[in-house]
Formats: C-alpha cells, structure tokens, sequence
C-alpha cells in the first residue's frame, strides 16, 4: 500500500492549513500561504478510494516522505514543517 | 558370544525389539538355508535391486536439478518484474491538446514505480503526480501543471514565495494559454 495516502494527504492539508482550491479535471489543489505568500501547492486526485497513493506530495511541500508521514500522523507540527522550509530557503 | 540386542525406541520412548529374537540378524541363519540357488537368486535380486537403485537415483537427481532450474526461473522471473516496476522511464510531453493551451517547447516527465503507484515528475517546475498506471500518472502530471499554470498566472509575484514564484517561471517558458 502506498505510504502517501489520500487519508493521509487530507490530514496534511489540514495539518498545514491549506486553503483547497477546485482544480480542472482529476484534481482538487492544496494551496499552502505563510504570511500572506503562496509557499506550496499540491494535487489532491479525486476518487473515493481512501487508500489512492499521493506519493507526489512530499517532493511538493519539500519534504521527505517519511517527513510527510509525520506530518499526516500528527508528530511533526505545521511550524516544524516550517523552520524545514525555512532550512531550505523556501520561505 | 552374546547377540547384538536389536532395538529401537518407539515414539513413546519404549525399547521395542524389531524383529523375532531367533531372526535377529542374517548372519545368525541356520546354514541349510542358504543354498547355492539361495545364493544366486539373492546375487539376483540384488543386482535387480541394484540396477533399480542407480535409476531411481538419476531420476530423482534430475527430477532435483529441474527443481533448482525451476526456482532459479521462477526467481528470475520476479526480479525482472520487480525491475520492470522499479525502471525509470522518461515521457516527452509534446503537447496539450485538447486543452486550449500551446505547449511552447516540447519537455520530458520522468515517471517511476514507487510504493504501488507511479509517480510523474517535472523537475524543473517542481511538480509531480501520481497514478495507479504510468500513463495516468503522466495525466494527471499534465492536469495538476495547467492548474498550477493557471493558479501562478493569477497571482502577482508579491503573492508569491520562492517555490511557487520559481514555478511559475518554468512553466511560462513552456506553456502559453489560448487567447
């Protein structure tokens, strides 16, 4: 079973507080602001399979997978996702 | 001299004598009993026994080797599947059609197997998709890059941080939308 799941990619939009925007055909996008900028974005597939794979998500939000993870499954919060971004130089 | 004590333990671990005492072993035979025909026919059967030996035994070293050879097949087999899934194709993107956008300049997506799924990437823009098969992988990369196009188009660049706006910027050099 993919790591990424679509259970898991809803938990990371509410996790980073996305905002979710209606996308043309397959998609529904995920945009992610801090201050007042547009940080991320990322496709969330439609369909009602909760186990569809959203491996794209983590090289989206700059992150590792297993970082993802995290994030979905509660231990890593939206600021620690933050000072990764910020690492990064993407914020 | 005292007989040999044939025996054996039984599954409860009870000394059991295998055969009548008197017969205890071959040797201990009355010597009328072995003739010159008795010794011949067991030269016989032994030779028979022999023979019947040595073909069982080739049959059941190739039945052996065709066992090896089969696992050996069958485990080729999984691994040139497994590394079907694990290869790493590269799918240029020629154009749009029918979505009202011109593609500028033709690129490539890399698609890759990655835990059950297919994943499509763009590298330079920064995006990805993923699919149950390859080709839906690379459409819903196609879908999810004129969504992001159209998204970045709409902001000005103050809106946006350093990801999006350098997005934004690849996907101008390669897609244009329909006037």
């Amino acid at each position: 079973m993919a790591v990424i799941t679509k259970e898991l990619a809803l938990a990371i939009v509410k996790k980073l507080k996305a905002q979710i925007v209606t996308g043309r055909k397959a998609h529904d996008i995920a945009l992610v602001h801090h201050e007042g900028k547009l940080i991320a974005t990322f496709g969330i597939r439609r369909g009602s399979r909760k186990d569809q794979g959203h491996g794209h998500i983590p090289s989206a939000i700059f992150v590792r997978t297993s970082q993802a993870k995290l994030l979905g499954e509660c231990p890593m919060s939206r600021d620690e996702w933050l000072q990764v971004l910020r690492s990064k130089l993407k914020i | 001299m005292p007989r040999p004590n044939h025996h054996f333990l039984n599954f409860m671990g009870k000394s059991e004598t295998i055969w009548p005492r008197e017969f205890e072993c071959p040797a201990n035979l009355p010597e009328e009993l072995i003739s010159q025909a008795s010794v011949e026919s067991t030269q016989k059967v032994q030779a028979l026994f022999l023979a019947a030996f040595q073909e069982l035994s080739a049959k059941w070293e190739a039945s052996a080797r065709l066992d090896a050879l089969y696992r050996q097949v069958l485990l080729l087999s999984n691994r040139c599947d497994m590394l079907e899934h694990l290869k790493t194709i590269s799918v240029p993107i020629e154009t749009f059609a029918p979505e009202p956008y011109n593609l500028i300049k033709p690129f490539h997506v890399v698609v890759r197997f990655e835990q059950d799924q297919y994943i499509a990437s763009f590298y330079d823009a920064n995006l990805s998709d993923s699919g149950d098969t390859q080709e839906e992988a690379v459409s819903n990369l196609k879908d999810i890059l004129l969504s992001t196009y159209d998204i970045l188009t709409g902001m000005s660049e103050d809106e946006l941080g350093p990801g999006p706006l350098q997005q934004r910027k690849v996907l101008e050099e390669f897609v244009r939308k329909e006037s």
